[in-house]
């Protein structure tokens, strides 16, 4: 198969929505906070479960067409509550530095509805917890809207993984955790905003000196083989991305 | 499959177009969606509707869409959208408003050869013509895969990263279906071949569009032409073994238009009851009107008793009376010294009549 190209550039209209797609622990507060100043207060809304279905689905059309950026840990299938196709934006992180981030979130955060429950358990024991969703969840947030697995399907977990892939193809932007400044470029670059500069990273855990053992980091990441195909599938495509908005950025330095 | 999207909660149905939005139609060959064009492109200038109907390059939707620097907002044609398509996206809009009609997939392969037949202008109209083709032989010669092969599903998949137009053949069927069905879902409209009616009654209402007299007539012709003759069972076999994904697309689509149009009846009935009289304002109509009727039942009794003192004033009782008065008063002047005297034997003489 060939694969192709597609512009960069993406011109945001009065009517469009832009949804950030927003999976746990991978910067998405601190990208959040960049996005929201681009928009007016009230045109931001952040919102989660019944409160955000309440806020798609009850409110007045009047107060609905006032949104034009919304956050939510709903999946890709949050457009069926809609009238109009939203305008995706999203971050993915490296699979197992993500779940050790939750996990290391949960435990930090005393009101976390799973902290007393995590608090004493060590990193494997938290994979095998029955709430803990660490597996696969960034295919999942991709492929579908609640994320449970009767939702999915008779999708195989390889049509499963194709699903989530051809959806990040077609997303407006995505961006990378650990290429955090360049997601940032690409970012302003894409919905051509002026460069975004001085932004603070939020909800991020202290940095802390523990390592994680050998046999916790294999069992994140055998829970997590969908996951790491579609991160390495997004890393290609960002950098294919860098590349070409560097050379955009080149031609129009050279134009000038 | 996906989440069935039946079940999920529904969405609003009507869509604001604004004015920097662009509706893109795609007519998929055989579907009868121009039946719909009428409607559609008399919404929009004839200046703000892109010019081509269908990709003759790259280059040329470059040129047409840099004929007009503020843009189009309608283009209707047989395009395969998508962030990797052959310029649509790059030129023209990145998140168009969207809407497409679908059709019985048997009948949407026959008419799509029909055309082909019919028209000499089309580029396999030589080939299917020379060799003497039917719908059978079409059906099942893979040089014509492209326009047999779930061409309804492929047209919504559209163009994607890591496929051709020839490459979405190698998307498994489940995956096929399930993105075709999500770009189905998200479009702002859709409709049926079969349902033409109901589908342009749907389409007026989610864009608040309103209806044109002859539109009707047009719709009810146009929905009783079949488009195509009677297909053999030899053919009908031939096209569903290479349009299962489009069928279960079909079957989701008529049920989903069918909760639409439903959903569309209730919201118009729900319109309607907000915007009647409330009770209480009812009730104080009432009671103005109940003081009206009392007013003029009044009023009617004082003209009756006017015309009563009328017939009196002209009777000659009356006018004797003011005659008498009147002399009375050149004889006895009010204030003169007979008055009093006058007064007494008046009173003496008519008792208790006389105030």
């Amino acid at each position: 198969m060939t694969a192709r190209t597609r512009p960069l550039k993406f011109r945001l209209t009065s009517g469009d929505l832009l949804y950030f797609l927003h999976i746990p622990k991978t910067a998405g507060t601190t990208l959040f906070e960049i996005l929201r100043k681009r928009f007016k207060p009230e045109e931001a809304v952040s919102a989660e479960g019944d409160v955000f279905l309440d806020l798609c689905c009850r409110s007045s059309p009047e107060d609905r067409a006032r949104y034009r950026l919304m956050r939510a840990h709903f999946g890709y299938g949050v457009y069926r509550l809609l009238p109009r196709r939203p305008v995706f934006v999203t971050m993915l992180r490296d699979p197992v530095a993500r779940v050790i981030s939750v996990y290391k979130h949960i435990r930090r955060i005393p009101h976390h509805r799973l902290n007393r429950e995590v608090i004493e358990l060590g990193l494997l024991e938290f994979l095998e917890h029955p709430r803990a969703r660490v597996r696969d969840l960034q295919v999942r947030h991709l492929a579908g809207f609640r994320l449970r697995k009767e939702e999915l399907g008779a999708l195989c977990d390889d049509d499963l993984l194709e699903l989530a892939k051809a959806h990040l193809d077609d997303l407006a932007f995505f961006g990378l955790t650990e290429r955090f400044d360049d997601s940032i470029r690409l970012l302003s670059h894409t919905f051509d905003w002026s460069p975004i500069e001085g932004y603070e990273a939020l909800n991020v855990a202290p940095d802390s000196p523990e390592e994680v053992d050998r046999e916790a980091l294999q069992a994140i990441a055998s829970r997590n083989r969908l996951d790491l195909a579609l991160y390495a599938h997004a890393r290609g495509l960002f950098e294919e991305r860098v590349a070409q908005l560097d050379a955009e950025l080149r031609e129009a330095d050279h134009d000038q | 499959m996906t989440s069935d999207p039946l079940r999920a909660p529904p969405r609003c149905l009507r869509v604001l177009l604004r004015e920097d939005d662009v509706l893109l139609f795609s007519l998929i060959p055989g579907t009868g969606a121009e039946a719909l064009l009428p409607i559609v492109e008399g919404q929009f200038a004839a200046a703000d509707v892109f010019p081509l109907r269908a990709v003759d390059s790259g280059k040329a939707i470059a040129a047409a869409a840099a004929e007009r620097p503020e843009g189009y907002r309608l283009v209707c044609g047989n395009f395969l959208f998508g962030p990797y398509d052959d310029g649509l996206y790059k030129h023209v809009a990145q998140n168009p408003l969207r809407m497409t009609m679908l059709r019985d997939p048997v009948a949407r392969t026959a008419c799509e050869f029909r055309e082909i037949v019919e028209n000499p202008a089309h580029p396999q109209h030589q080939e299917v013509v020379t060799e003497g083709l039917d719908l059978t032989q079409f059906a099942k010669n893979p040089r014509f895969r492209p326009y047999v092969y779930n061409r309804q599903a492929r047209h919504l998949v559209g163009a994607t990263r890591s496929v051709t137009l020839e490459g979405v053949d190698s998307l498994a069927d489940e995956l096929l279906l399930t993105i075709a069905k999500e770009r189905l879902e998200e479009m702002a409209f859709f409709g049926l071949h079969e349902h033409l009616l109901e589908s342009a009654q749907l389409l007026l209402y989610t864009f608040g569009w309103d209806p044109d007299a002859t539109s009707a007539d047009r719709l009810a012709a146009a929905e009783g032409l079949s488009g195509y003759g009677g297909v053999s069972e030899e053919a009908r076999e031939a096209i569903g073994e290479q349009t299962r994904v489009d069928a279960e697309l079909y079957r989701l689509a008529s049920r989903l238009l069918t909760q639409r149009h439903e959903q569309m009846i209730e919201e118009l009935i729900h319109y309607h009851h907000r915007w009647r009289p409330q009770e209480a304002t009812a009730a104080k109509v009432r009671q103005l009107e109940e003081i009206v009727t009392e007013q003029r039942d009044a009023l009617a009794v004082q003209r009756r008793d006017l015309k009563r003192l009328k017939a009196i004033e002209h009777s000659w009782g009356w006018r004797m009376l003011v005659e008498v008065s009147g002399l009375r008063q050149q004889l006895i002047p009010p204030e003169s010294p007979v008055e009093p005297l006058y007064m007494g034997v008046r009173r003496l003489l008519l008792g208790r009549w006389v105030r």
